[in-house]
Protein backbone atom coordinates (compact mmCIF):
# COMPACT_ATOMS: atom_id res chain seq x y z
CA UNK A 1 0.00 0.00 0.00
CA UNK A 2 1.47 3.37 -0.95
CA UNK A 3 -0.83 5.48 1.20
CA UNK A 4 0.45 8.07 3.59
CA UNK A 5 -2.81 9.32 5.06
CA UNK A 6 -1.64 9.48 8.68
CA UNK A 7 -1.53 13.04 9.96
CA UNK A 8 -3.23 12.62 13.33
CA UNK A 9 -1.89 9.69 15.39
CA UNK A 10 -4.61 9.93 18.05
CA UNK A 11 -7.41 9.82 15.54
CA UNK A 12 -5.67 7.09 13.57
CA UNK A 13 -5.28 5.01 16.73
CA UNK A 14 -8.97 5.43 17.45
CA UNK A 15 -10.00 4.51 13.91
CA UNK A 16 -7.83 1.40 14.17
CA UNK A 17 -10.17 0.22 16.94
CA UNK A 18 -13.09 0.13 14.55
CA UNK A 19 -15.00 -3.13 14.54
CA UNK A 20 -13.61 -5.60 12.02
CA UNK A 21 -16.35 -7.77 10.46
CA UNK A 22 -15.84 -11.36 9.35
CA UNK A 23 -17.90 -12.93 6.57
CA UNK A 24 -20.49 -15.40 7.91
CA UNK A 25 -19.42 -19.01 7.49
CA UNK A 26 -22.25 -19.91 5.13
CA UNK A 27 -21.74 -16.98 2.77
CA UNK A 28 -19.04 -18.48 0.57
CA UNK A 29 -21.04 -21.69 0.20
CA UNK A 30 -24.14 -19.69 -0.74
CA UNK A 31 -22.22 -17.67 -3.33
CA UNK A 32 -20.81 -20.85 -4.86
CA UNK A 33 -24.33 -22.18 -5.44
CA UNK A 34 -25.42 -19.10 -7.41
CA UNK A 35 -24.78 -20.92 -10.73
CA UNK A 36 -27.33 -23.58 -9.68
CA UNK A 37 -29.84 -21.10 -8.33
CA UNK A 38 -29.63 -18.30 -10.89
CA UNK A 39 -29.77 -18.95 -14.63
CA UNK A 40 -27.07 -17.13 -16.61
CA UNK A 41 -28.78 -14.90 -19.14
CA UNK A 42 -26.34 -15.40 -21.96
CA UNK A 43 -24.92 -18.87 -21.45
CA UNK A 44 -27.00 -20.49 -24.20
CA UNK A 45 -26.16 -17.73 -26.67
CA UNK A 46 -22.49 -17.97 -25.81
CA UNK A 47 -22.50 -21.76 -26.15
CA UNK A 48 -23.97 -21.49 -29.65
CA UNK A 49 -21.33 -18.99 -30.72
CA UNK A 50 -18.51 -21.05 -29.26
CA UNK A 51 -19.68 -24.22 -31.00
CA UNK A 52 -19.97 -22.35 -34.30
CA UNK A 53 -16.48 -20.89 -33.93
CA UNK A 54 -15.00 -24.29 -33.11
CA UNK A 55 -16.58 -25.96 -36.13
CA UNK A 56 -16.00 -23.24 -38.72
CA UNK A 57 -13.07 -21.39 -37.15
CA UNK A 58 -14.77 -18.11 -38.02
CA UNK A 59 -17.12 -15.60 -36.43
CA UNK A 60 -20.81 -16.07 -36.95
CA UNK A 61 -21.93 -14.52 -40.28
CA UNK A 62 -23.38 -11.03 -39.92
CA UNK A 63 -26.77 -12.21 -41.12
CA UNK A 64 -26.95 -14.83 -38.39
CA UNK A 65 -25.83 -12.30 -35.79
CA UNK A 66 -28.50 -9.91 -36.99
CA UNK A 67 -31.17 -12.58 -36.68
CA UNK A 68 -29.87 -13.52 -33.22
CA UNK A 69 -29.79 -9.87 -32.28
CA UNK A 70 -33.43 -9.41 -33.11
CA UNK A 71 -34.36 -12.59 -31.25
CA UNK A 72 -32.03 -11.73 -28.38
CA UNK A 73 -33.53 -8.30 -27.89
CA UNK A 74 -36.97 -9.86 -27.92
CA UNK A 75 -35.71 -12.21 -25.20
CA UNK A 76 -34.59 -9.27 -23.08
CA UNK A 77 -30.89 -9.27 -23.92
CA UNK A 78 -29.05 -6.07 -24.72
CA UNK A 79 -27.95 -5.40 -28.29
CA UNK A 80 -24.58 -3.96 -27.29
CA UNK A 81 -23.78 -7.07 -25.28
CA UNK A 82 -24.72 -9.43 -28.11
CA UNK A 83 -22.60 -7.50 -30.57
CA UNK A 84 -19.60 -7.48 -28.28
CA UNK A 85 -19.79 -11.22 -27.73
CA UNK A 86 -20.14 -11.87 -31.45
CA UNK A 87 -17.25 -9.53 -32.41
CA UNK A 88 -19.39 -8.07 -35.15
CA UNK A 89 -19.24 -4.80 -36.95
CA UNK A 90 -22.27 -2.76 -35.96
CA UNK A 91 -22.91 -1.30 -39.43
CA UNK A 92 -22.97 -4.66 -41.19
CA UNK A 93 -25.31 -6.06 -38.59
CA UNK A 94 -27.75 -3.19 -38.92
CA UNK A 95 -27.73 -3.50 -42.71
CA UNK A 96 -28.61 -7.14 -42.24
CA UNK A 97 -31.35 -6.27 -39.80
CA UNK A 98 -32.85 -4.07 -42.52
CA UNK A 99 -32.59 -6.95 -44.99
CA UNK A 100 -34.25 -9.31 -42.54
CA UNK A 101 -37.02 -6.81 -41.91
CA UNK A 102 -37.67 -6.43 -45.63
CA UNK A 103 -37.70 -10.17 -46.23
CA UNK A 104 -39.79 -10.99 -43.20
CA UNK A 105 -42.35 -8.21 -43.40
CA UNK B 1 -6.68 -28.52 -13.68
CA UNK B 2 -5.10 -26.28 -11.04
CA UNK B 3 -5.93 -22.59 -11.47
CA UNK B 4 -4.70 -21.52 -8.04
CA UNK B 5 -1.73 -19.60 -9.48
CA UNK B 6 -3.87 -17.75 -12.04
CA UNK B 7 -4.45 -14.02 -11.70
CA UNK B 8 -7.95 -12.79 -10.92
CA UNK B 9 -8.32 -11.52 -14.46
CA UNK B 10 -7.31 -14.94 -15.84
CA UNK B 11 -9.89 -16.59 -13.61
CA UNK B 12 -12.51 -14.13 -14.81
CA UNK B 13 -11.57 -14.86 -18.42
CA UNK B 14 -12.09 -18.57 -17.79
CA UNK B 15 -15.38 -17.90 -16.02
CA UNK B 16 -16.65 -15.67 -18.83
CA UNK B 17 -15.80 -18.45 -21.29
CA UNK B 18 -18.05 -20.80 -19.35
CA UNK B 19 -15.60 -22.41 -16.89
CA UNK B 20 -17.38 -22.41 -13.54
CA UNK B 21 -14.22 -23.15 -11.61
CA UNK B 22 -12.98 -19.66 -12.45
CA UNK B 23 -16.08 -18.23 -10.76
CA UNK B 24 -15.73 -20.52 -7.72
CA UNK B 25 -12.10 -19.52 -7.18
CA UNK B 26 -12.96 -15.80 -7.36
CA UNK B 27 -15.61 -16.39 -4.67
CA UNK B 28 -13.09 -18.33 -2.59
CA UNK B 29 -10.42 -15.65 -2.88
CA UNK B 30 -12.41 -12.49 -2.34
CA UNK B 31 -15.63 -13.07 -0.38
CA UNK B 32 -14.13 -11.95 2.95
CA UNK B 33 -12.73 -8.77 1.43
CA UNK B 34 -15.94 -7.76 -0.35
CA UNK B 35 -18.08 -8.65 2.66
CA UNK B 36 -15.82 -6.45 4.80
CA UNK B 37 -16.35 -3.48 2.53
CA UNK B 38 -20.11 -4.09 2.27
CA UNK B 39 -20.35 -4.27 6.07
CA UNK B 40 -18.30 -1.10 6.53
CA UNK B 41 -20.53 0.67 4.03
CA UNK B 42 -23.84 -0.56 5.48
CA UNK B 43 -22.96 -1.29 9.13
CA UNK B 44 -25.33 -4.24 9.02
CA UNK B 45 -24.68 -7.98 8.75
CA UNK B 46 -27.69 -8.98 6.64
CA UNK B 47 -27.38 -5.96 4.35
CA UNK B 48 -23.70 -6.78 3.76
CA UNK B 49 -24.56 -10.38 2.85
CA UNK B 50 -27.28 -9.22 0.45
CA UNK B 51 -24.91 -6.72 -1.20
CA UNK B 52 -22.17 -9.30 -1.81
CA UNK B 53 -24.69 -11.83 -3.06
CA UNK B 54 -26.26 -9.30 -5.44
CA UNK B 55 -22.81 -8.38 -6.74
CA UNK B 56 -21.90 -11.98 -7.52
CA UNK B 57 -25.31 -12.64 -9.08
CA UNK B 58 -24.68 -9.64 -11.32
CA UNK B 59 -21.46 -11.07 -12.74
CA UNK B 60 -22.87 -14.56 -12.95
CA UNK B 61 -25.80 -13.32 -15.02
CA UNK B 62 -23.81 -10.91 -17.12
CA UNK B 63 -20.10 -11.76 -17.22
CA UNK B 64 -19.61 -9.36 -20.14
CA UNK B 65 -19.98 -6.44 -17.71
CA UNK B 66 -16.26 -6.72 -16.95
CA UNK B 67 -13.63 -6.99 -19.65
CA UNK B 68 -10.45 -8.53 -18.18
CA UNK B 69 -8.43 -7.42 -21.21
CA UNK B 70 -8.86 -3.68 -20.68
CA UNK B 71 -6.08 -3.29 -18.11
CA UNK B 72 -8.31 -2.95 -15.04
CA UNK B 73 -7.92 -5.36 -12.14
CA UNK B 74 -10.97 -7.50 -11.34
CA UNK B 75 -10.91 -6.46 -7.69
CA UNK B 76 -10.80 -2.74 -8.59
CA UNK B 77 -13.86 -3.13 -10.78
CA UNK B 78 -15.70 -5.38 -8.32
CA UNK B 79 -15.04 -2.99 -5.43
CA UNK B 80 -16.85 -0.37 -7.54
CA UNK B 81 -19.79 -2.75 -7.99
CA UNK B 82 -19.94 -3.40 -4.23
CA UNK B 83 -19.68 0.33 -3.43
CA UNK B 84 -22.48 1.21 -5.86
CA UNK B 85 -24.78 -1.55 -4.60
CA UNK B 86 -24.04 -0.48 -1.01
CA UNK B 87 -24.88 3.15 -1.75
CA UNK B 88 -28.12 2.11 -3.48
CA UNK B 89 -29.12 0.01 -0.48
CA UNK B 90 -28.22 2.67 2.08
CA UNK B 91 -30.21 5.34 0.27
CA UNK B 92 -33.32 3.18 0.66
CA UNK B 93 -32.84 2.71 4.40
CA UNK B 94 -33.29 5.10 7.29
CA UNK B 95 -30.12 6.15 9.18
CA UNK B 96 -29.08 3.75 11.92
CA UNK B 97 -28.54 4.60 15.59
CA UNK B 98 -25.61 3.64 17.86
CA UNK B 99 -27.75 0.85 19.34
CA UNK B 100 -28.34 -0.58 15.83
CA UNK B 101 -24.57 -0.78 15.32
CA UNK B 102 -24.04 -2.23 18.78
CA UNK B 103 -26.58 -4.95 17.99
CA UNK B 104 -24.90 -5.70 14.67
CA UNK B 105 -21.47 -5.92 16.36
CA UNK B 106 -22.81 -8.13 19.16
CA UNK B 107 -24.47 -10.47 16.65
CA UNK B 108 -21.10 -11.36 15.25
CA UNK B 109 -19.31 -14.17 17.08
CA UNK B 110 -15.90 -12.69 16.26
CA UNK B 111 -16.45 -9.81 18.65
CA UNK B 112 -17.48 -12.07 21.54
CA UNK B 113 -14.24 -11.57 23.46
CA UNK B 114 -14.47 -7.79 23.58
CA UNK B 115 -16.15 -6.34 26.63
CA UNK B 116 -19.23 -4.18 26.45
CA UNK B 117 -17.31 -0.91 26.84
CA UNK B 118 -15.16 -1.79 23.82
CA UNK B 119 -18.23 -2.67 21.81
CA UNK B 120 -19.90 0.58 22.78
CA UNK B 121 -16.82 2.47 21.68
CA UNK B 122 -16.83 0.57 18.39
CA UNK B 123 -20.51 1.41 17.93
CA UNK B 124 -19.75 5.10 18.55
CA UNK B 125 -16.94 5.02 15.98
CA UNK B 126 -19.27 3.25 13.54
CA UNK B 127 -21.98 5.84 14.06
CA UNK B 128 -19.49 8.64 13.41
CA UNK B 129 -18.20 6.99 10.22
CA UNK B 130 -21.70 6.17 8.98
CA UNK B 131 -22.73 9.80 9.44
CA UNK B 132 -20.08 10.98 6.94
CA UNK B 133 -21.18 12.13 3.49
CA UNK B 134 -21.25 9.16 1.09
CA UNK B 135 -18.08 9.87 -0.88
CA UNK B 136 -16.02 10.66 2.21
CA UNK B 137 -17.15 7.39 3.74
CA UNK B 138 -16.26 5.41 0.61
CA UNK B 139 -12.79 7.00 0.48
CA UNK B 140 -12.13 6.31 4.16
CA UNK B 141 -13.32 2.71 3.97
CA UNK B 142 -11.23 1.92 0.92
CA UNK B 143 -8.00 3.59 2.04
CA UNK B 144 -8.01 2.92 5.78
CA UNK B 145 -9.75 -0.41 6.05
CA UNK B 146 -9.51 -2.22 2.72
CA UNK B 147 -5.83 -1.44 2.33
CA UNK B 148 -6.09 -0.26 -1.27
CA UNK B 149 -3.70 2.44 -2.46
CA UNK B 150 -4.90 5.99 -2.93
CA UNK B 151 -4.44 5.55 -6.68
CA UNK B 152 -6.62 2.42 -6.77
CA UNK B 153 -9.25 3.98 -4.50
CA UNK B 154 -9.36 6.95 -6.89
CA UNK B 155 -9.85 4.53 -9.78
CA UNK B 156 -12.64 2.70 -7.93
CA UNK B 157 -14.39 6.01 -7.20
CA UNK B 158 -13.67 7.36 -10.69
CA UNK B 159 -12.02 10.53 -9.37
CA UNK B 160 -8.48 11.93 -9.52
CA UNK B 161 -5.97 11.10 -6.77
CA UNK B 162 -5.96 14.71 -5.53
CA UNK B 163 -9.74 14.68 -5.21
CA UNK B 164 -9.54 11.38 -3.33
CA UNK B 165 -6.98 12.81 -0.91
CA UNK B 166 -9.16 15.84 -0.36
CA UNK B 167 -12.13 13.54 0.45
CA UNK B 168 -9.95 11.69 2.97
CA UNK B 169 -8.84 14.89 4.67
CA UNK B 170 -12.40 16.14 4.96
CA UNK B 171 -13.56 12.73 6.23
CA UNK B 172 -10.97 12.79 9.02
CA UNK B 173 -11.80 16.34 10.00
CA UNK B 174 -15.51 15.56 10.15
CA UNK B 175 -14.83 12.41 12.13
CA UNK B 176 -12.69 14.26 14.64
CA UNK B 177 -15.40 16.88 15.12
CA UNK B 178 -18.05 14.18 15.51
CA UNK B 179 -16.03 12.04 17.92
CA UNK B 180 -15.09 15.01 20.10
CA UNK B 181 -18.77 15.27 20.95
CA UNK B 182 -18.66 11.77 22.43
CA UNK B 183 -17.51 11.90 26.07
CA UNK B 184 -16.42 8.28 26.05
CA UNK B 185 -13.83 8.78 23.34
CA UNK B 186 -13.04 12.49 23.62
CA UNK B 187 -9.97 11.74 25.75
CA UNK B 188 -8.53 9.38 23.14
CA UNK B 189 -8.84 11.94 20.37
CA UNK B 190 -7.17 14.62 22.47
CA UNK B 191 -4.32 12.26 23.45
Amino acid sequence: MDNDNSDDPNLDALLAQRYSPAAPKGLKAALKTIPERVPAKISLWQDVLNIYREIFAAPLPAMAVAASLVLGVWCGLEAEMLLEIADQDVTSVFIDIENISEEWL
Amino acid sequence: MDYSEDSDNDLYRRFAAGDRKGYTLLVERHTDKFYGLAWRMSGHNQDAEDIVQDAFIKIWQRPELFNPDKGVKFTTWFYRVVVNLSLDKMRKKKPKSASDFLESIQDDAQGADDDLADKQKQAAIELAIQSLPERQKVALNLCFYEGVSNAEAAEIMEVGVKALESLLMRAKKNLKDHLLRDDQIKEVVHG
